[in-house]
């Protein structure tokens, strides 16, 4: 499966929120390297379900107890559980991280551990839940956002409506390559995928990174005007996103590039636009003016 | 009258910063919590269940750290231990919750903490005798675990989905563990503390939206209540809040305290138009824990040159790691206090100036013992000035018998000597060329009798 000349181990992380199938399609990714030294770190090996695969004889394990917390003060458990790790010498370790975790940071501390090859992250999502927890936990879109891969998992327990707007959403997040699974099983074997990024920290500093804005009126509007006004910002900001209450009823509005789309939705938890755009960018007079022109209400930019 | 002018204490210091004013310098606030115990040789575990061993580990802190105002416990676990879960105990890092009371029954009881619940006793009395030997000078942090971890210790990770799928249910839950906030704050104020902080690491996870939703009438109700109780409020956070940091603001805390994921330039836009002080943001891990003096004095001078000294607190991103460097700590309390010198001691780190030649003594041949005294500064470094007292102290007991000698780091001539004998750390005291002690200051018995081998020998 996986040729070395070096003595460098290689790292790939499995992210993913809590309950998406992390463990479950670890298990699987890992059964794909045979005749190789593995190594495994995860959160807390009492917790995960163990069916005797990570535990296998020859694969070298240490865990991070940290609980549910995921938090800066617990970063160095990380760091010092990959440099005991890499001192007993995988040729490849895999990481699973713990289901709140954002793993955007994680490249800066792999120098501090010894030397890796960051070569893959791959972030699973759970299909009937990633619309209504992408909508709550911040978190869920920076994990998709630092992945190479995304595995929609349990494919089985959403519509086919709901997997094409999950796939729309992740579009939105970035391009990587996009698997459907159940119980983390693809139906083919997945291809390594290196990652583009190397040393990415420039990319994720917080001047760079793209800044969010909240869209809130009270009252009806219509879907017309609400496609007239996301077409027009759309020159303007990377993406909007958000459920509005229309004449029609209630809608899921999206919008990236030049496609708006807006689709009848059941419940949403608030109302409201969310709008993406460069950080420092001013585009604040210009939403203000494009939605004076559109619609005849207040509304409130945070 | 005459009226003596006198040095302001630290304490006031940071209540002044907490009320909007400009200030000589920004105050300093460093979250040693277990990282306290490694001064005094305890672990993580015992010093956060033995009384006696956390106040004496508090106390190294504010002798070598010099803080402006110090937490007095930092363990998030503690409330939800009191409360009926189960946690798992390490040596150096504070315990985790294994057992959650609410994964099973989830009803909630609405059973509130007193003072004799779990380890608070402990941490009360720890309080007022912090109150009582440090409380005059330094102001005191009281750390309450926020609503939103503490509901997720309480429930497991199931609370996230009960937000997604019991709205009411996740609702309630915060407005017990609110309750529970209150209740600490209130037990905390009395013991002493002049700030009570909540700390919610989790509010970095979720959407402004939700912040608002479920979260900001908790807050603004725990703020209003401290204010009332006459004591200053802050809000910690951890991870990436950026989006949340202006509805943080408007719950109304008098400080929010974030880590290394938040850009602090842009954060602090939005909080002084709150009139909310920041603190923060020393990274914890590759910082305070991996990197060197340097690089530790670097980065709050930057900090410093970039916030300013109004709104503005130094302290490290969250809890400081157990392992930390006690140099590490010495270096940003002096960075802090001493800027122009600091920066001073900076450019001689880069400096590779040609043409000063040091001679080192000849260590294999001494008359009598040397002991050579490496330090930041003993005039403005506690932690060097310690140092410098027991090496004094040795002059008075030994006299003429061994010689004393300071390298200040802030004459230039000195940083090539520094260089030259490979000091990594300050202070350090060498005795006839060798490291003997780096950061932490000797007792003086124990001082004595290495000079008194060697004079022997």
């Amino acid at each position: 499966m996986k040729s070395k000349n070096s003595s460098v181990p290689e790292l790939v992380l499995v992210t993913g929120f809590l309950g998406s199938g992390k463990t479950t399609f670890l298990k699987v990714l890992m059964s794909q390297y045979r005749d190789v030294h593995k190594g495994v770190i995860v959160n807390d090996f009492g917790k995960v379900a163990i069916d005797g695969s990570l535990l296998e004889e020859g694969i070298f394990k240490e865990e991070i107890s940290g609980g549910s917390i995921f938090c800066s003060c617990r970063e160095n458990e990380f760091v010092e559980a990959l440099k005991s790790m890499i001192k007993k010498g995988p040729e490849i370790i895999f990481v699973e991280t713990s289901g709140m975790s954002d793993p955007s940071g994680i490249e800066r501390l792999l120098p501090i551990a010894g030397k890796v090859e960051y070569i893959s992250a791959y972030c699973v999502v759970d299909a009937p839940r990633f619309l209504a927890l992408s909508d709550i936990f911040s978190v869920v879109e920076k994990q998709v956002a630092s992945s190479d891969v995304v595995i929609i998992n349990k494919v089985d327990k959403a519509t086919g409506a709901e997997l094409e707007r999950i796939k729309q959403e992740i579009s939105m997040i970035g391009n990587m390559p996009q698997y459907q699974a159940r119980y983390g099983m693809t139906g083919k074997a997945i291809p390594l995928f290196k990652r583009k990024k190397t040393g990415t920290e420039s990319e994720n500093h917080p001047d760079n990174r793209p800044k969010s804005l909240l869209i809130e009126w009270e009252g009806e509007v219509t879907i017309e005007q609400l496609k007239n006004f996301v077409g027009e910002i759309l020159g303007l900001v990377l993406r909007v996103k958000g459920f509005c209450r229309t004449e029609s009823g209630l809608v899921l509005v999206s919008g990236a590039g030049s496609s708006v789309e807006i689709t009848l939705a059941d419940k949403a938890s608030e109302t409201g636009l969310s709008v993406i755009s460069e950080r420092n960018k001013p585009v604040l007079k210009s939403l203000k003016e494009t939605w004076e022109r559109i619609f005849n209400i207040e509304m409130k930019i945070t | 009258m005459e009226f003596i002018a006198r040095e302001e204490t630290g304490k006031e210091l940071l209540l002044e910063s907490l009320e909007n004013k400009t200030l000589p310098r920004a105050p300093w606030v460093p979250f040693a919590g277990v990282h306290a115990g490694k001064l005094k040789g305890y672990t993580a575990r015992e010093v956060l269940t033995d009384g006696e061993k956390l106040v004496q580990s508090l106390l190294e802190v504010n002798r070598l750290y010099r803080p402006d105002g110090q937490p007095v416990v930092f363990d998030l676990q503690l409330e939800a231990e009191a409360l009926g879960c189960d946690l798992v105990w390490s040596d150096v890092n504070p315990p985790s919750v294994s057992g959650h009371p609410l994964k099973k029954d989830r009803e909630i009881h609405g059973l509130l903490p007193d003072e004799s619940s779990g380890r608070i006793p402990l941490v009360l009395e720890a309080m007022r005798e912090m109150k009582r030997k440090v409380g005059r000078h330094t102001a005191l942090f009281g750390l309450v675990c926020g609503p939103l971890t503490l509901a997720s210790h309480l429930r497991g990770t199931d609370f996230f989905m009960d937000i997604i799928e019991e709205p009411q249910y996740a609702q309630d839950l915060l407005s017990y563990t609110s309750d529970v906030c209150n209740r600490m704050a209130g037990m905390y104020i009395e013991a002493g503390m002049d700030v009570i902080a909540f700390v919610d690491p989790m509010v970095s996870q979720i959407s402004p939206r939700h912040f608002k939703r479920y979260l900001s009438g908790p807050f603004s109700g725990l703020f209003a209540s401290v204010r009332q109780n006459g004591a200053k409020s802050s809000f910690f956070v951890c991870g990436d809040a950026t989006k949340n940091i202006e509805a943080m603001c408007q719950t109304g805390p008098d400080s929010l305290f974030v880590d290394e994921n938040i850009d602090l330039v842009s954060a602090k836009e939005i909080t002084d138009s709150y009139g909310v002080v920041i603190g923060g943001n020393i990274p914890l891990t590759t910082t305070m824990l991996y990197g060197n003096q340097k690089d530790n004095m670097k980065y709050v001078i930057e900090l410093l040159e970039r916030l300013g000294t109004r709104n503005y607190i130094v302290a490290p991103g969250c809890d400081m790691p157990y392992d930390v460097p006690v140099e590490n700590g010495i270096a940003i309390q002096q960075a802090v206090r001493d800027v122009e010198r600091v920066k001073a001691i900076l450019e001689n780190y880069e400096t590779t100036e040609e043409g000063i030649e040091i001679d080192l003594p000849d260590y294999e041949h001494l008359e009598k013992p040397l002991i050579e005294v490496f330090t930041l500064d003993s005039a403005t470094c506690a932690a060097c000035t310690y140092m410098m007292s027991v090496a004094r102290l040795a002059l008075e007991e030994f006299k003429d018998r061994v010689d004393v000698v300071e390298y200040k780091f802030t004459v230039r001539e000195n940083i090539h000597r520094i260089k030259k004998m490979g000091v990594k750390n300050l202070p350090s005291i060498y005795i006839n060329g060798r490291l003997k002690y780096s950061s932490i200051i000797p007792d003086r018995r124990e001082f004595f009798s290495e000079i008194e081998k060697l004079l022997s020998s």
